[in-house]
């Protein structure tokens, strides 16, 4: 990708600061108080910060930006450090949180990360170091990510809106057309499976643990944090309604039922078993590979909602560049969380190494590249569908600072709904009544 | 040693003219030990039993999300007596050892057994090839053998769909147990071939020699003679298989993303520790867990000892 | 040793059969590596996997590997190498010394200084975890090698192994008559105990170099940057990576497949090579 004029950030930042405010808004809890903006309103001026930093990356090509930003800031020296993948970063990340040494200066984590790590202090805000000045330049539903209790913790590098991808040739030689609704998507696997049996739309997100986006498509969150009080709301008829949608697919075997990302996962889209994903817009870089032989046959549209005529979407992960409390020197920790995500020069970088999804409100809009043509979708603009889907994502949707053990109840109760064992009633009122219990062991006060 | 008519003066005297003298020249100095064996505990004090002791002083904390870190003296020792699903990784495991370690033991033994009876040709090679699987790490050949069980992608599965099997799964939660003691029976039976061949092979000749006076023959032989003479061997073996067993880890966790819904992340006790610290911070939970479990194993390989003791004495 | 058959015992059928069946059973899952290894990640989805595919590409993988992020492989396989011998050596070494201790010579607190080493290792690492970082990390140790490298030198199993050893194969008549002749201790020790406890120290060095090899854990802990981790964990990550892949992210089976193939190569050849004075060693405690 490349993005060559320069971007006029006046209107992009005004169309974003109205979008932000009523974001936040939305985020911002009764008894809390606005942020006051930082006074300089600029990026840090590379004079004020010198010393060394250690950032954490587990990005392609991070040492390139690192190189880039020392140029920038010729008195800050930055050590980059691939931790190896996301995973294992997040476990030596909480190992060095909890022994109290041997965490970096900056630490790339992903966004349903930073509400745990904010709270228990091992990372810290950066509105008054410079990050207050740039937050309404992002997308809200990013820009919410970051947030918690008010504050900023970090600065976004992509984002990841979900949208349904799909292989056309399978989809006409079925007569189906790709769906804009949920009903439409339940007939259209019925008849997908009609025409050509054991070729499924899509693989069952309760098989594969990627119900949560699901969720947050209905627009309603099941966590809200606020000082010491967390709201917890699992208990929703919206939520149960996806269970049963769902959970009614898989029993009419009308959905794949592999684990993602295993190999038989990345063989059923090589042989065409899987004809589409409700996947994240870095899908292209996994069906790259398992979809080699079928490149060119790709097509990217909406994700099917629940009422006709809307637009809604969500995200599938995405990470930020955050500072770390363990660090020494978080003035320049944050010229550099400030800079690397934000200034053009460094964007431009970013997208051309990496190919991930703007955050940037002026990029997402830029007409170029809106229009840019992508040959594994046979010519299709694709970022123009993704960045509306980013658009129409809910703004209001926080996680939990309890990652590891929502993921680990919703996966038990999951796999209990899967085999027939719980109906969705149950298994929402269950995983409510596990993490209300869990929050209320950790010290919060809960309502729910 | 005889002695004969004249006198002795060999610079060696007999063993028993062993007297105070003796001892006396024997103990160069009594640091002489402490000083051979502080290599060892030094590093053994500071690398082992140094986390030990901190994780022991962490297991008597709580922290939490809200209100930091407090002491809760045996708190997390109770929770573990009531936590289910740490029993029921941990009965999974007593139940995979009962079945698993006496399997490939015996399997190993019958195997070197029969190496040791001479009724095969160019048995060296065997042994050879049977020992490669040890010098592949555990992670490479749980991968492998996921490739293997993954129901779609498997070879295996070809072959079943073949002939005629459908719905072969080796990773459904109904076999994945056995599916994982198959990578353990084909990582160690060589190794532990190789152990009980030696020890075999040690058995003075005039021990068979009386037997097949006796008109005993080849089974009777090894049942009643070869099995009880490599008892040490044995119980090494199964204490040392007991520890392995208990700690199962790395198999089911390589496994796991083939198969989320077959192995849950409190399968085994280590596994479960593990999910509890690497993602959550139960920094202390685990500790007090792992500590019990360590309890356990320690209780378990003493009854064992005092069993095959007391069979010995029999 | 004695010979090998009981009275002229003629090969069986039965026996040999089943020999070479465990064989194939053995070989399985080799035979999958080699021919997976010559295959692209998309073809490894696509075909059969007892067979090649159309289109065999060993050459390119092996190519990938090497170069892949920097030609990181083989840095982590001299990461390995390195850190296996250096604590194998080191094991050894202590291991021996102690082991020599305990087997000749009585002193107090034996008995209980040996079960704690047997006990201390019935406790599952779990738990060990961030207590072993906050340690190294309060000796600064922290993603050096030495991280790897000093823990790993204490063998418990070898302490154990080599206690035995010595106590059953070097006679005390031996070491009484090289004290008669004036050899100090240390000579003895190094001299005439270690030459006949040979084949039990290559057994410990093995052994503890093997353990080193295959640790997984402790490096995954207390090594926060790729480049000075070992071959298994450097794998293992990039099969996360394709099992868990995040943005950023790419996949990477048949780097995983042809990497794993090419890192078990030399510990295999050492193996073989090396399973003379295993065969020799292991006859420790073998009969009373």
């Amino acid at each position: 990708m490349s993005h060559t004029t320069s971007r006029p950030w006046r209107r992009a930042t005004a169309l974003a600061a109205a979008g932000a405010a009523a974001a936040l808004a939305l985020v911002a809890c009764s008894g809390g108080s606005d942020p006051a903006p930082a006074d300089d309103g600029a990026t840090i001026d590379p004079e004020e910060v010198s010393g060394e930093i250690t950032v954490w990356s587990w990005s392609t090509n991070a040492s390139d930006l690192a190189d880039l930003f020392m140029e920038e800031y010729p008195n800050i020296e930055v050590e980059m450090v691939d931790p190896g993948g996301g995973t294992t970063t997040m476990e030596k990340l909480l190992t060095a949180f909890q022994s109290g040494s041997g965490a970096p200066d900056v630490a790339m984590m992903e966004y349903n990360f930073i509400p745990q790590f904010a709270l228990t202090g091992d990372i810290i805000p950066i509105d008054d170091l410079g990050g207050a000045a740039i937050l309404d330049d992002y997308i809200p539903s990013i820009a919410n990510q970051l947030t918690v209790n008010d504050q900023m913790y970090g600065t976004p590098i992509d984002a990841s809106p979900m949208a349904f991808i799909y292989r056309a040739d399978i989809l006409e030689a079925a007569g189906v057309e790709p769906p804009t609704t949920w009903a439409e998507f339940a007939e259209a696997a019925a008849a997908l499976q009609e025409a050509s049996p054991g070729t499924y739309l899509a693989n069952n997100p309760i098989a594969d643990g990627t119900l949560r986006y699901l969720l947050w498509q209905t627009g309603e969150s099941p966590i809200e944090i606020d000082g010491e009080n967390i709201t917890i709301a699992y208990d929703r008829p919206e939520y149960q309604e996806v269970l049963a949608y769902w959970q009614d697919l898989a029993e009419q075997d009308l959905t794949g039922d592999l684990p993602i990302w295993s190999p038989e996962w990345n063989a059923a889209f090589a042989d065409g078993t899987l004809a589409g994903w409700i996947g994240p817009a870095w899908a292209p870089v996994i069906l790259g590979t398992s979809a080699e032989s079928s490149a060119g046959q790709w097509r990217v549209s909406q994700m099917p909602t629940w009422e006709a005529g809307e637009r809604m979407s969500a995200e599938w992960g995405g990470s930020a560049y955050t500072v770390t409390s363990q660090s020494d020197n978080p003035e320049a920790a944050a010229a550099y969380v400030t800079w690397v995500n934000h200034a053009p020069e460094a964007y431009e970088l970013l997208y051309e190494l990496t190919g991930s999804f703007p955050v940037l409100t002026s990029y997402v809009e830029d007409e170029e590249f809106l229009a840019e043509p992508f040959e594994f979708f046979g010519g299709q603009a694709v970022n123009q569908v993704f960045a509306e889907e980013l658009q129409a994502v809910p703004g209001n949707w926080q996680w939990s600072p309890f990652n590891s053990t929502v993921n680990q109840v919703t996966g038990e109760v999951f796999t209990d709904l899967r085999e027939g064992s719980v109906t969705p009633e149950e298994a929402t009122a269950q995983i409510q009544e596990q993490l209300v219990d869990y929050a209320a062991e950790q010290g919060f006060t809960v309502n729910e | 040693m005889t002695t004969s008519a004249t006198v002795d003066t060999s610079p060696r005297p007999s063993a028993r003219d062993a007297g105070p003298d003796r001892r006396r020249k024997r103990r160069a100095g009594w640091w002489l030990p402490y000083v051979l064996i502080a290599p060892f505990f030094t590093a053994f004090l500071v690398f082992t039993v140094g986390p030990l002791l901190l994780a022991l002083y962490n297991s008597f904390f709580r922290t939490r999300l809200i209100g930091g870190t407090s002491f809760v003296w045996f708190q997390n020792y109770a929770d573990v007596f009531t936590d289910e699903k740490f029993w029921e990784g941990f009965l999974r495991i007593l139940g995979y050892g009962a079945i698993f370690t006496p399997l490939t033991i015996a399997l190993s033994l019958f195997l070197a057994l029969v190496v040791d009876a001479g009724v095969v040709r160019r048995s060296g090679f065997y042994r050879m090839l049977y020992f490669v699987p040890y010098a592949i790490p555990a992670v490479v050949a749980t991968l492998m053998w996921g490739f293997l069980y993954g129901p779609t992608i498997s070879p295996l599965t070809d072959i079943a769909s073949a002939i005629g099997l459908r719905g072969f799964n080796l990773l459904d939660s109904s076999v994945v147990l056995f599916s994982i003691g198959n990578i353990g029976i084909w990582t160690f039976t060589g190794y532990n071939i190789l152990v009980f061949y030696a020890a075999l092979r040690s058995i003075p000749h005039e021990v068979y020699e009386a037997a097949v006076l006796d008109g005993a023959n080849r089974w009777r032989i090894g049942w009643s003679i070869k099995i009880p003479l490599i008892k040490p061997v044995l119980t090494m073996v199964a204490i040392f298989s007991i520890i392995g067993t208990v700690q199962l880890f790395t198999e089911p966790m390589v496994l796991q993303p083939l198969a989320p819904r077959s192995l849950p992340a409190n399968y085994t006790p280590n596994m479960y520790a593990y999910s509890l610290t690497a993602t959550g911070q139960q920094l202390n939970y685990v500790s007090a867990l792992s500590f019990v479990l360590g309890a356990i194993v320690v209780v378990l390989s003493v009854i064992y000892l005092r069993i095959t003791n007391r069979r010995e004495a029999d | 040793m004695r010979p090998n058959t009981l009275g002229g015992a003629r090969p069986s059928v039965l026996a040999t059969v089943m020999f070479i069946g465990f064989a194939l059973y053995v070989l399985m899952p080799i035979y999958w590596l080699i021919v997976n290894a010559t295959k692209s990640t998309p073809d490894l989805f696509a075909t059969f996997g007892f067979w090649f595919s159309d289109t065999p590409q060993l050459i390119d993988n092996i190519r990938d590997v090497l170069t892949h992020d920097d030609g990181i492989f083989l840095r982590w396989m001299g990461n390995t190498v390195w850190y296996s011998t250096a604590s194998a050596a080191g094991a050894t070494v202590l291991a021996f010394i102690a082991g020599y201790a305990f087997a000749k010579w009585q002193f107090r607190f034996k008995d209980a200084l040996f079960w704690t080493v047997l006990a201390a290792i019935m406790i599952p690492g779990a738990a060990l975890a961030v207590p072993t970082f906050q340690l190294l990390s309060s000796l600064d140790l922290i993603n050096t090698p030495w991280a790897i490298i000093l823990p790993s030198v204490v063998s418990p199993f070898g302490l154990y192994l080599l206690r035995i050893y010595i106590d059953s194969s070097v006679p005390d008549e031996i070491i009484d008559a090289a004290r008669i002749d004036g050899a100090g201790e240390g000579r003895i020790l190094g001299s005439v105990v270690a030459r006949i406890a040979s084949p039990g120290l290559a057994t410990v060095f093995l052994l503890s170099f093997v353990g080193t090899w295959n640790n997984y854990l402790l490096p995954l802990l207390v090594l926060t940057e790729t480049r000075l981790q070992p071959v298994t964990l450097g794998l293992t990550n990039w099969n996360r990576q394709s099992l868990f892949p995040t943005t950023g992210s790419e996949v990477l089976y048949s780097l995983v497949v042809t990497g794993s193939l090419l890192s078990i190569i030399p510990l295999v050849i050492a193996f073989v090579f090396m399973q003379r004075y295993l065969r020799s060693g292991l006859t420790i405690g073998a009969v009373r």
